[in-house]
């Protein structure tokens, strides 16, 4: 009877960290839906060609035998039904994400709890069965998921991008340089800087507190014509950005230990393409938050200057002068050849 | 005796065709100016290299018209097609013949002309001294021709 329990146990286990395997793979929590498979590298479909490639197929499956801690040992990803594949040997790189038993480790069984609500697939099934207890190094109340590990902190106002433009007119165009040299001055007074300079416009960056403050200070310089302010908010981004590069962290750092506790060169190779492409990913995720939250700490004015066009000059001179009279129709022909032109005709 | 007579007949007949004296009047040519042959509208027409133009007009004095009439009748027409006048001077010849002398500016292909016509009247003819030329060359021959005007001799 002992031994069919700790078989039944071993299978439970096994089927557990399928799960979190599965759930690791896909980035999300078992709650939610996985994140885009470009994104994550994978998804379920990924995850069972890289349980096949850790496992099945492969004859040194038992060297891979997870530590001692692990809550299942791989090898029996091989055993169970829905992972079952023909495909052996056929590695996705991004297959890596989940399929190790370090992830399941990692994970310890819990799901993560990335960002489901947005998630436009359906949740994967969750086992009714709770969560396996929390590793030794977890700390209780500590959340198991990656995410959590870190905690990116969230914007605690609202993350928004302010851009003002403003056209104005000045006296004459001798006028408009040393406005724009003005607008710069004022932007450097609240803590500004200029951003992009041509003859007749100007664009400078304010810290956002100083925004409207600055606006309105360079609306003095000219005759404003047109002026529009444009606001975005970009909190929900920022935030999306966060989790995703939480999540991607988290993956980072399994993929880190699978990496150093790869048994062949095949492996490691494999570990190490994955964590390059993570690697990327999480670069262009920070030069974005970057951005958005340079961006948002300093708003963009444009100041385009035009001069004000002449006005028409308009001199009174009195009456216009009345017309030459009505020559007489003289009937006398050489008077209407008098003059410069016959003189000087020599021919 | 003959011979005497013969030499005086040519230096007459010389004399009066240098001052014009051919054409029913008298003028001389002024200097640097060539007198111009055939001519069907003057009388009488000479020209500097630079084209300046001295011509005289010998028209019968029909409808019957004093000085006045004549300089005004001109005057008149040449304002209403364009001539800007500049000044009125009475001149009398040196043979003591009084006329009217009126000063224009006009420009001509974008230079400025100018434009004198000086009138004299007899009883049964009209004498009309036209003179005129790009302004910077007329400048520099006035002189030449106001003696010439000066030294008319109305027919």
């Amino acid at each position: 009877m002992a031994p069919l329990r700790r078989k039944l146990m071993a299978r439970m286990n096994v089927l557990t960290s399928l799960l979190s395997l599965f759930v690791v793979a896909c980035g999300g929590s078992a709650a939610s839906a996985p994140p885009p498979q470009a994104y994550y590298g994978g998804g379920m479909q990924n995850a069972q060609i890289q349980a096949e490639s850790m496992s099945g197929g492969s004859p040194d499956s038992a060297q891979m035998a997870p530590p001692a801690d692990s809550p299942a040992p791989m090898a029996a990803h091989s055993n169970s039904p829905s992972y079952d594949s023909e495909e052996s040997g056929g590695s996705d790189d991004s297959g890596f994400f989940g399929g190790g038993p370090k992830a399941s480790a990692a994970a310890g069984g819990a799901a993560p709890v990335a960002p489901a609500a947005r998630s436009p697939m359906g949740a994967p099934p969750v086992p009714a069965k709770p969560a396996p207890p929390p590793s030794a190094q977890q700390k209780p109340g500590q959340k198991t998921d990656g995410t959590a590990e870190k905690g990116p902190e969230k914007p605690a106002a609202p993350l928004l991008i302010y851009t003002g433009n403003v056209g104005m007119e000045v006296a004459e165009p001798a006028v408009i340089a040393p406005t724009i040299d003005k607008v710069i001055d004022l932007a450097e007074s609240f803590g500004g800087y200029l951003a992009a300079r041509t003859d007749t416009s100007v664009v400078i960056r304010v810290p956002s507190r100083h925004f409207r403050d600055a606006l309105t200070a360079m609306e003095k310089l000219g005759e404003v014509k047109r002026r529009s302010v444009n606001a975005e908010d970009v909190s929900e981004q920022f935030h999306d950005l966060e989790v995703r590069l939480a999540n991607l962290k988290t993956v980072q750092k399994r993929l880190q230990d699978f990496l150093a506790k790869a048994v062949n060169v095949n492996e490691a190779l494999q570990v190490e393409r994955e964590l390059e492409r993570i690697g990327q990913e999480i670069d262009r995720i920070e030069g974005r938050m970057r951005f958005l939250k340079a961006r948002a700490t300093f708003s963009t004015i444009t100041v385009d200057l035009t001069a004000k066009p002449k006005q028409q000059v308009v001199v009174a001179q009195g009456p216009p002068p009345p017309p030459p009279p009505r020559a007489a129709d003289l009937p006398i022909d050489w008077l209407a050849r008098v003059g410069l032109e016959t003189l000087m005709t020599l021919r | 005796m003959k011979r005497t007579l013969s030499t005086l007949l040519v230096c007459l007949a010389t004399s009066i065709s240098a001052i014009g004296c051919g054409h029913g009047f008298g003028l001389k040519t002024p200097d640097g100016f060539v007198e111009l042959e055939d001519q069907k509208e003057y009388e009488y027409r000479s020209t500097t290299a630079q084209g300046v133009v001295l011509g005289v007009r010998v028209e019968p004095n029909r409808p019957k018209g004093n000085l006045a009439f004549w300089a005004d009748a001109i005057d008149l027409k040449l304002r209403n097609i364009g001539y800007t006048a500049v000044e009125a001077v009475e001149v009398k010849s040196k043979s003591g013949a009084k006329g009217k002398q009126l000063r224009y500016t006009r420009t001509i292909y974008d230079r400025p002309h100018v434009f004198w016509f000086t009138v004299f009247v007899s009883e049964g003819d009209v004498f009309v001294i036209e003179s005129g030329g790009d302004e910077r060359d007329f400048t520099k021959v006035k002189d030449e021709i106001t003696k010439s005007i000066e030294g008319f001799v109305p027919g």
